[in-house]
């Protein structure tokens, strides 16, 4: 079996250490969202309020995706992609989460009023 | 190019498709993770033929691949070729430059980190409007950090053990 070198183990070494570093410097509380910012390849951005429950449907690159905000969150319902790890991602509240469905280049991501200069309705 | 190069390519280019489609049946414990074991036909196209040879199979890999499992001109797409390329570029100037040498499990981890951050980090230009998500990225270098090397050791072994020897240099 061929062996490492230890220049190979060098940058490995490096590598997951600079990658542990990154995760722990993101650690950290954070509040609740209020809105949620939907954005597809296809539509453009729309930005839904978190307090009051609905149905949304959105196209993406391969399909319709459906979102349902609800109970101060954001899920997806149903999705056109292969695997559904956006719908596997279950329901998301806290400011800075996200969902995000690759395939179909369709997100959800929460924000809290701050994060906004103005909301136009 | 001649025949013999050409059937090579198509041969390295089967076996890289096939292992991409059959990886992605394999369950991840990360969504998006990927095992890794169509980059180890890459590494054997690059350290046993060639970069040329390398890009090849690289571009075939993603075009076809993409194609088979449905999701070509998505935004996986992008991530896929932007990641892929900046591997086989990561891994080509590891194996031309790199001080000390790096052996062909080094090219491959490095090759694996830098797929893993450039995929993440077109997944910002896409998604997250500019804000790199500093915790996807730092869980997807560990991931690439120890992907690489199982492909990488894999990799190596293959180079040196199987038959290919006598078709190949291994240098």
């Amino acid at each position: 079996m061929t062996r490492p070198t230890v220049a190979d183990i060098v940058v490995t070494g490096v590598l997951v250490a600079a990658g542990v570093l990154l995760m722990a410097s993101s650690r950290g509380e954070r509040p609740r969202g209020d809105t949620a910012v939907i954005k597809s390849v296809k539509d453009t951005v729309v930005v839904v309020s978190l307090s009051e429950n609905r149905t949304l449907v959105v196209r993406g690159a391969l399909g319709e995706t459906t979102l349902r905000v609800e109970g101060g969150g954001i899920e997806f319902l149903s999705s056109p992609c292969p695997h559904k790890v956006c719908v596997d991602r279950g329901r998301v509240a806290l400011r800075g989460d996200y969902v995000v469905c690759v395939p179909n280049g369709v997100s959800a991501r929460i924000m809290g009023e701050s994060d906004f200069d103005a909301i136009v309705p | 190019m001649d025949a013999k190069r050409l059937t090579r390519i198509g041969m390295l280019s089967a076996c890289a498709v096939a292992a991409y489609v059959f990886e992605s049946f394999i369950p991840v414990p990360v969504p998006w993770a990927r095992v890794g074991l169509s980059n180890i036909v890459v590494v054997i196209a690059l350290f046993g033929f060639g970069f040329k040879e390398a890009l090849l199979v690289t571009l075939v890999r993603i075009a076809a691949g993409n194609l088979l499992l449905g999701i070509i001109l998505s935004p996986s797409f992008a991530m896929s070729l932007a990641g892929s390329l900046a591997a086989l570029a990561v891994m080509a100037a590891a194996r031309a430059w790199a001080v000390p040498p790096l052996s062909v499990i080094g090219a491959s981890v490095a090759g694996a980190v830098a797929n893993n951050a450039v995929q993440i980090y077109v997944f910002a230009i896409l998604f997250t409007g500019g804000g790199l998500p500093r915790e996807l990225m730092g869980m997807f270098i560990i991931l690439g950090g120890g992907v690489g090397f199982i492909t990488g050791l894999l990799s190596a072994h293959l180079l040196k053990k199987v038959a290919l020897e006598r078709s190949i240099r291994v240098e």
